[in-house]
């Protein structure tokens, strides 16, 4: 009885209302193209899209994916087999579906193309060392290898194709991004890099031959929840066999080199199949209103992390203040979480909130704590006893000493520890953007995913403008709140 | 009734005994000037008498009743309270530090607490106008009229005075002690003031209490300690009335 209703609910609600699909991504070039080229199918059979790209790494989009936090984004067989389900060797395709089934989640059948990983130096340098293979590399172990993190720490990466290839050097990580012109730069002599890759060509890169058959095959194919429907899946099957390495490739170097949007090359692609009908492409979104877009959601999410700190802040500084035995230790812990590095912090909450806001505003939140706390608490310590003294003396109550002495005199102190915290918050901000929480940042993972230095400005220079903004704002505010007695 | 009684009282201050068995009775409606040196335990006296500080043996007595440390705050807003440092509190202007105990308790029926303040800065000295300043506009003669004020303002019975002159030239001092001396004849209060300085001592005391090494030397009419000092320490202290 209880299924039936649900049926039922379920298939009205779908009548209802167009039905809402959230596409993931993983944030570097290639993810992105792909997710794009989903998102459009999906909006030209008539489904509502929610874009939630820049999710960082594997984990990440997995993660989200099986809380239902997004409904499909492109995967690659090798990186479930290894990854996901931890296999500890490739699996088939069917293989992986049927372990999958377990879960609840699915894969379509492959775009075509497999997107294995390789490694790859300067083609110059390759010539000069006579480096052809990847067993060569033993026998120079002087060479610097930057590798991207994700690469370091995958069952299929680093670990265990150096142990494969007994190779001796040490690895370094470095963004994925940046690694192509550290390569052309000579701070670096190998990167690992996608078969895919636009930037193979362009640097005019060398891909080493995995002559060990070490890496596995990386088909690229959409991972998605079959609660998404019979219909959407039939939609998401059209592409398969649709894509080639080559055409993968000139998809990737168009974005990277003729600087078109991935939105851009998505639309070109699905027209030149015949899946959108109609010769002109969608218009990309302009940049103004974008911008004022991302930042209004910047804005917000450190606002509102800063008013709950300052809710929870202020107060706790006052219990403090009456208490003070604890206060050290309760100081202490609050300046530890403010080592923890930002990235960490933003992803440890995403088991308990899911990808983007609310772990994004509990993190700015916990980083505008200690200024907030600390200033509150030695503010109201700094009090001139002789005051202190005179109002016990006179016969006010703790309340009525915080009320009217204290909380008051203490106001300047706690306004420049909120303006600190307003200020960490609006540069933090912009790391929310990894796990999915916009703002400015998103400029910024993009620009880093894309190698796009234009595009990492376009988030950079508004959060700087932002940050100091507020700090002029905040000047501004102190000096409207400042006591007539300190004019 | 005597409204302010301690019974062998005994207090130590950091380790060192600081009041060593204190019995005093202090007169209703009277000045009495608590005279003694550095260190002779006077601001420890004062702060047992309006239970800041609880004597580690002895008792006090506030209007008849032992001092009820539960309700110390709410005894002390029946105490006017003036020390040293003034410690007036500097974002509220004059009027506002003046009218500060009508912030704390419902003021008595039939008062009306701003005329009190006025009818009280013009008793001061203090101009009309200085209400709207702030503390830190004021000289130190000033901002002491202005603590005396505030602590009068509720027509305490008992008024404490810990050193209320010791940071003031000898001429505001003696102005602000003939104001003293006029509000005492228009509104009769039991008033105890500590002093290192025994010409103030004399010149505001009915009674004086010379304290020495937190026992009590000598308490007495101003007159009889003149003519009868208990032994030369207290002809020392109270010499100086000739200089």
């Amino acid at each position: 009885m209880k299924k039936l209703l649900i049926i039922f609910l379920a298939t009205f609600s779908l009548a209802a209302t167009a039905q809402k699909i959230t596409v993931g991504a993983k944030h570097f070039n290639e993810g992105y193209i792909l997710s794009e080229i989903i998102a459009q199918l999906l909006e030209e059979n008539d489904f509502t899209v929610d874009r939630k790209y820049n999710l960082g790494g594997t984990m990440v989009c997995f993660k989200a994916l099986k809380q239902g936090e997004i409904d499909v984004y492109p995967e690659y067989t090798g990186t479930i087999s290894f990854e996901i389900l931890s296999s500890g060797k490739n699996l088939s395709v069917e293989q992986i579906r049927a372990q999958l089934q377990a879960m609840g989640l699915a894969i379509a059948s492959p775009y075509g193309f497999s997107n294995t990983y390789a490694l790859v130096m300067t083609e110059a340098l390759s010539k000069e060392k006579s480096i052809h293979n990847i067993s060569d590399l033993a026998q120079h172990p002087n060479l610097t290898i930057g590798l991207s993190y994700e690469f370091l720490k995958r069952q299929d990466g680093w670990d265990n194709l150096s142990k494969a290839y007994a190779l001796p050097q040490v690895a370094v990580g470095l963004e994925h991004g940046l690694a192509y012109s550290a390569l052309t730069e000579n701070k670096i002599q190998i990167t690992d890099a996608y078969a895919t890759d636009g930037e193979i060509i362009q640097n005019q890169l060398t891909v080493l031959e995995d002559n060990q058959n070490f890496f596995p095959d990386y088909l690229a194919t959409s991972f998605y929840r079959p609660a998404i429907g019979e219909k959407a899946e039939t939609i998401l099957k059209k592409l398969t066999g649709q894509i080639t390495e080559s055409e993968m490739q000139a998809m990737n170097a168009a974005v990277l080199y003729e600087k078109k949007s991935f939105q851009q090359v998505a639309s070109d692609f699905l027209r030149k199949k015949g899946f959108v009908a109609g010769a002109t492409s969608k218009t990309p979104t302009s940049i103004i209103p974008d911008l004022l877009n991302k930042t209004g959601v910047h804005l917000k999410l450190t606002f509102l992390a800063l008013l709950l700190a300052i809710g929870f802040a202020v107060p706790l500084g006052i219990v403090l203040y009456w208490h003070p035995k604890p206060a050290r230790y309760v100081l202490y812990f609050v300046g530890l979480l403010q080592t923890i590095p930002s990235i960490a912090l933003l992803a440890i909450f995403i088991p308990f909130t899911g990808i983007g806001q609310s772990p994004a505003v509990l993190a700015l939140f916990l980083y505008g704590l200690l200024p907030i706390l600390r200033n509150t608490y030695t503010g109201l310590q700094g009090i001139d006893p002789v005051l202190k003294k005179v109002a016990i003396g006179m016969g006010m109550n703790r309340a009525q000493r915080m009320q009217l002495l204290e909380f008051p005199l203490a106001i300047p102190f706690i306004l420049s520890g909120i303006r600190t915290a307003a200020v960490i918050s609006v540069g933090t901000a912009t790391l929310a953007a990894f796990i999915g929480a916009g703002g400015l940042g998103e400029y910024i993972v993009t620009g880093l995913a894309l190698n796009n230095s234009s595009l990492i400005l376009r988030g950079a220079i508004p959060a700087a403008i932002l940050a100091i903004l507020i700090e002029i704002a905040f000047e501004i505010l102190e000096r409207i709140l400042r006591p007539k007695y300190l004019r | 009734m005597d409204p302010l009684v301690l019974e062998n009282v005994y207090h130590t201050y950091n380790g060192q005994p600081a009041l060593s068995g204190v019995s005093l009775r202090f007169h209703a409606k009277k000045i009495t000037a608590v005279v003694g040196r550095s260190g002779s335990g006077k601001s420890t006296l004062l702060q047992v008498l309006n239970g800041m500080l609880r004597p580690a043996q002895g008792q006090v007595f506030f209007q008849g009743q032992p001092f009820d440390y539960a309700r110390a705050a709410a005894l002390r807003l029946q105490m006017g309270y003036v020390i040293q440092g003034i410690g007036l509190f500097p974002h509220m202007t004059v009027e506002q530090n003046i009218l500060i105990n009508t912030r704390l308790q419902r003021p008595a029926n039939g008062t009306d607490p701003v005329a009190r303040m006025h009818s009280l800065m013009q008793r001061m000295n203090l101009a009309e106008a200085y209400g709207k300043k702030y503390p830190h506009e004021l000289s130190g003669g000033e901002q002491q009229r202005v603590g005396i004020c505030r602590a009068l303002l509720p027509n305490p019975t008992v008024l404490l005075m810990d050193e209320p002159l010791g940071a003031l030239d000898s001429i505001t001092r003696e102005d602000i002690q003939r104001e003293i001396l006029q509000l005492q004849q228009s509104e009769e209060r039991t008033v105890v003031i500590i002093t290192h300085n025994p010409q103030e001592a004399l010149a505001l005391g009915d009674y004086i209490v010379v304290l020495e090494a937190g026992k009590v030397l000598q308490y007495d009419t101003k007159e009889n300690v003149l003519k009868n000092p208990a032994n030369t320490l207290v002809e020392r202290l109270t010499s100086t009335r000739t200089v």
